[in-house]
């Protein structure tokens, strides 16, 4: 539009226009006019207003960002887990941008240092790192995760640690950016869920423990009540038998010393009448032995003197040699002599009936331990006993002889227990046995 | 035991025993060993024995009914107080037999007995 082509009304209406702004600059109501023909009106103070409170605004909302910050930070602090993110570079490397205090209080890296290696994953326990990189996975696939798994401190020490993980997928570059996270310290609980669980597996087997010593002792109990009813009965019994095995005795000695010149067949018979009845009074005594055990007179006893009154009281066949070894010093065992030497008679007797074709008896003494227990063995070489023997034969009324009632080892090794001392064997069938008895040695030297 | 170690010539041997199987025997064996023998089955027949009899030894059972020979010993020595006596029992230790063992006897024998 060409001013040649103004008409008037037009320039008398933008006359009126000029003189409007004229008398409004004149006024102060504005305060700058730009253009000739078309004037653009400027309002400063509504710009400097505008201005003023834009700054204002801007100010308060950073007050409240650093109250924000100040009390995240503190809280933050406060908490005893730690609170992270990383960023995940495009060629896949993790960058521990920023972490909260308890990371290193939790592992005693301070951030950078945790950065400086080769990332998070070298503080996971080596025994956790598989399950440290399925944790992983899921997280860059998109998933929240939440994992638990132990780490190594700094100092080497192990904690466990609960991480709780959440990853920000960006759709435009279609992978993870960032990891935001939470890790809680979660060692105490472990150790006392552990325990616990420790506790729980050792009470089972003390529990189990325990209810087989009871069956163990009721058995046992059982077994003693049942001895104790038989070792009555037969106690009566013997008692009953002495008188007439005494008679029966007597008798073969008469016959024996009056008849003139018996005939061989008679003589036998005679012998065999005072072998059986020698051998029943063995059975009667020994029953009523093992039901009234006599407590030991314990003293000083050479162990010699115990081993030549054994043998003085046995008779080991013609075909049996026997020797005896004993060490030259030994000091005294601390016994009741009649006692241990009436054990040894009855393994002395053992050792010879399981020898019945002949072989070696050896009887030896030592002194493993000084001035604390001598041993004394009493081995053959007869047909030995078989493995499945060897837990039963102490074990009253267990016998694998064809007369007998089984009572000579148990009470032997009653007698024996009484004395302070135990009894052992070895055994090896073919090749014969040995009865170990350990004494006690005299405290009085 | 033998007669020659005795104060006479064929000591009289007191048997006390109410088994009469053992009193038979032991009285035979100890005849045919030179002794001369009484015997008695209970403690009453004992002191009756031993009042017409003298003797020089007494072979007593413990055990026995109505007076046990612990009591016949006692009242065997009211007489003659230095009687020797060997005791006989079948039960190795019990409370007579320590009784008896506390007066004295020559021995406690415990049945069988090994007449040597």
């Amino acid at each position: 539009m060409g001013i040649e082509t103004e008409s008037y009304a037009q320039l008398k209406q933008r006359l009126a226009r000029a003189e409007a702004t004229l008398n409004a600059l004149r006024r102060g109501e504005v305060d700058l006019v730009i253009g000739a023909t078309e004037p653009l009106v400027v309002r400063f103070k509504t710009l400097v207003d505008e201005k003023e409170r834009l700054f204002q605004e801007l100010k308060r909302q950073e007050q409240a960002l650093r109250e924000s910050e100040a009390r995240y930070r503190v809280i933050s602090e406060l908490i005893s887990d730690y609170a992270y993110s990383f960023r995940i570079e495009a060629d896949g490397e993790w960058t521990l941008e920023w972490v909260t205090g308890a990371f290193e209080r939790i592992t005693g890296y301070a951030p950078e240092e945790a950065n400086g290696r080769r990332g998070w994953i070298d503080l996971v326990h080596p025994d956790h790192a598989p399950l440290a990189l399925e944790h992983v996975e899921r997280l860059l696939s998109g998933q929240d995760d939440v994992s638990e798994y132990q780490i190594v401190r700094k100092d080497g020490e192990s904690r466990w640690l609960r991480d709780h993980a959440h990853p920000m997928w960006d759709e435009a570059q279609g992978r993870v950016l960032r990891i935001y996270g939470a890790a809680e310290d979660i060692t105490a609980r472990v150790q006392a869920e552990t325990a616990l669980r420790e506790y729980a597996e050792r009470l089972e087997d003390m529990v189990e423990a325990r209810t087989g010593e009871l069956l163990e002792a009721q058995e046992q109990l059982l077994r003693e009540e049942r001895l104790a009813l038989l070792g009555q009965l037969a106690g009566a019994v013997a008692h009953e038998l002495r008188h007439p095995l005494g008679v029966i005795t007597n008798v073969a000695y008469y016959l024996k010393m009056k008849l003139p010149s018996p005939d061989e067949a008679f003589s036998e018979h005679l012998e065999i009448m005072e072998a059986e009845a020698k051998a029943a009074t063995k059975i009667v005594s020994d029953l009523l032995e093992f039901g009234r055990m006599v407590q030991p007179e314990r003293a000083q006893v050479g162990v010699s003197d115990l081993i030549d009154s054994a043998l003085e009281g046995s008779t080991p066949g013609e075909n049996i040699r026997v020797s005896t070894r004993t060490e030259s010093d030994l000091s005294p065992a601390f016994v009741d002599s009649q006692q241990i030497a009436q054990v040894l008679r009855n393994l002395i007797r053992n050792a010879c009936e399981s020898m019945p074709e002949g072989g070696d008896l050896t009887i030896s003494a030592d002194e493993p331990m000084p001035q604390e227990t001598i041993r004394i063995q009493v081995s053959d070489t007869g047909t030995g006993i078989p493995p499945e023997n060897l837990q039963k034969i102490f074990k009253p009324l267990f016998t694998t002889k064809p007369r007998g009632i089984g009572l000579g080892l148990a009470i032997s090794q009653k007698l024996v227990e009484a004395n302070g001392g135990r009894i052992e064997v070895q055994s090896e069938e073919g090749k014969g046995s040995t009865f170990v008895v350990w004494l006690p040695v005299s405290i009085e030297t | 035991m033998s007669p020659a170690r005795s104060r006479q010539a064929r000591p009289l041997i007191l048997i006390v025993d109410d088994d009469h199987g053992m009193v038979r025997t032991l009285r035979d064996i100890l005849i045919a060993k030179g002794f001369k023998i009484r015997v008695a089955y209970s403690g009453r027949e004992a002191l009756e024995e031993a009042r017409r009899h003298p003797c020089d030894f007494a072979l007593i059972d413990i055990r026995m009914p109505h007076m046990n020979g612990v009591q016949l010993y006692q009242a065997l020595r009211a007489v003659r107080c230095d009687l020797p006596a060997v005791f006989m029992t079948a039960y190795a230790s019990e409370d007579l037999a320590d009784e008896a063992a506390r007066l004295g006897p020559l021995a406690i024998l415990i049945k069988p007995i090994d007449v040597d």
